[in-house]
């Protein structure tokens, strides 16, 4: 993984042998992209808050079958997303996540800058509400590689299949949602 | 950059997830309440890197350890295939041949941590025992049929294999036959000739597991599960079996 923080490796290996505190900084620096794609497979906050807690347990006690030096982010989320997948299987419930956006006005977004006008607003309402109309499996893999930017390694590992077929369906769903919301006219 | 990509990319930042949670207390205190794996005495040193699926025709199984040459590979989630000159011989076959220690159904489910079939609702009927190990990805559960002799006449087994891709592996001797098949819309392998279950310990030596059974293997994958029926069947009878334990 491009950009991994040098000490990962380190806490890593403490955690292995048992260093709980070590595990804690883990959990601090992925808990946030482990419940985002917890959100996206249970389709609500609070069974992927439920999925990542129970996945960051066993992803503690399956620590010896980590392959020392391996980056543990795609490790860490094909188990999350497992855990989010049963949880969702269980409760028999299949509704996707809504997509909310920050604002609703022209200076919405998290980050406003001066060419967000009304109509990037729009656009993007059009896009999010378009990527809840695509099938599941084109929604998570295009959610996965473009709104939590992982990479087709981790996606593959997140949604548990191979790399190529990330490649294919991601192509298959860009070109699906193009079919629902066209390129932007005034791209 | 494709502009709908481009656009996909900025709208990342717009979205208003669900406040994050703090887990780390939670986690915390949890893995405090229950340090690592359930430690059994004697097994701690078995924590086991890979697993590895030995299939061998007849006397080859007579053949001594060699180093193998990887051939051909066929992969399932969870398994992988070598196709080898030879596969490593086989040493002795512990008691409970490796697919753990006796449980009841309700226990293994709990186990397990995912909903089970009823295998006698398929032709199998019910079985003689149900077995549960955790040294096989997040824990497999075996279902046993016996023969009046007290062998093992059929085993089926299930466990989860999403997390590591090629965490079992199947290594096939020169004369078995490995075909691909589809099995419930999904895929499987079929294997023909006896085999073992075999673990590859950190040291990357193979321990042998399980009992070998002479009977061929339907090896299936339903959704990130990956099931094994071995016995004396046919494609088409394994395949039926299949399709009655679908969930």
């Amino acid at each position: 993984m491009e950009g991994r923080p040098r000490d990962e490796d380190d806490l890593v290996a403490r955690a292995r042998r048992g260093d709980a505190s070590a595990y804690e900084e883990l959990v601090h620096r992925y808990q946030g992209i482990a419940f985002r794609t917890a959100c996206l497979v249970t389709g609500n906050a609070a069974d992927a808050e439920e999925a990542a807690q129970d996945a960051f347990v066993k992803a503690y006690r399956a620590l010896g079958r980590f392959r020392p030096g391996a980056p543990f982010r795609p490790w860490l989320l094909a188990i999350v997303a497992n855990e989010a997948r049963n949880r969702r299987r269980s409760a028999g419930r299949r509704a996707a996540l809504e997509l909310r956006l920050a604002g609703a006005g022209p200076s919405g977004g998290a980050a406003p800058s001066p060419e967000t006008s009304v109509a990037t607003a729009e656009r993007r309402r059009e896009l999010a509400d378009a990527l809840g109309k695509l099938r599941e499996d084109d929604r998570l893999v295009l959610a996965c590689r473009f709104l939590l930017d992982l990479g087709e390694e981790e996606t593959a590992a997140a949604l548990g299949v191979r790399r190529g077929t990330v490649k294919s369906r991601t192509s298959r769903a860009l070109a699906r949602l193009r079919e629902i919301v066209g390129e932007d006219a005034r791209a | 950059m494709p502009e709908l990509e481009r656009e996909l990319r900025a709208l990342a930042p717009a979205i208003d997830w669900p406040e994050e949670p703090n887990l780390a207390p939670a986690v915390r205190r949890r893995i405090e309440a229950e340090p690592m794996r359930r430690a059994r005495p004697g097994r701690r040193a078995l924590v086991l890197a890979l697993a590895v699926l030995a299939v061998a025709v007849g006397a080859v199984l007579a053949v001594p350890s060699a180093r193998t040459a990887v051939l051909e590979w066929l992969g399932l989630r969870g398994v992988t295939v070598e196709r080898a000159e030879t596969v490593p011989s086989l040493p002795e076959t512990p008691p409970d041949f490796g697919v753990g220690d006796e449980v009841s159904p309700e226990e293994a489910e709990t186990l397990v941590g995912f909903p089970l079939p009823d295998p006698a609702a398929t032709s199998l009927g019910a079985s003689d025992e149900v077995r549960y190990t955790d040294l096989v990805g997040d824990g497999q559960v075996a279902w046993v049929w016996r023969d009046d002799d007290g062998s093992v006449a059929t085993l089926l087994t299930v466990f989860r294999a999403a997390i590591d891709e090629g965490f079992i592996q199947k290594m096939t001797g020169a004369e078995a036959q490995v075909r691909r098949v589809t099995v419930n819309g999904g895929r499987g392998l079929w294997l023909t000739g006896p085999h073992s279950f075999m673990y590859v310990l950190p040291s990357g030596q193979g321990r042998d597991e399980t009992a070998r059974l002479a009977g061929p293997t339907l090896l299936w994958e339903e959704g990130d599960r990956l099931w094994r029926l071995e016995g004396d069947f046919t494609l088409a009878e394994a395949r039926a079996i299949a399709a009655d334990l679908a969930p």
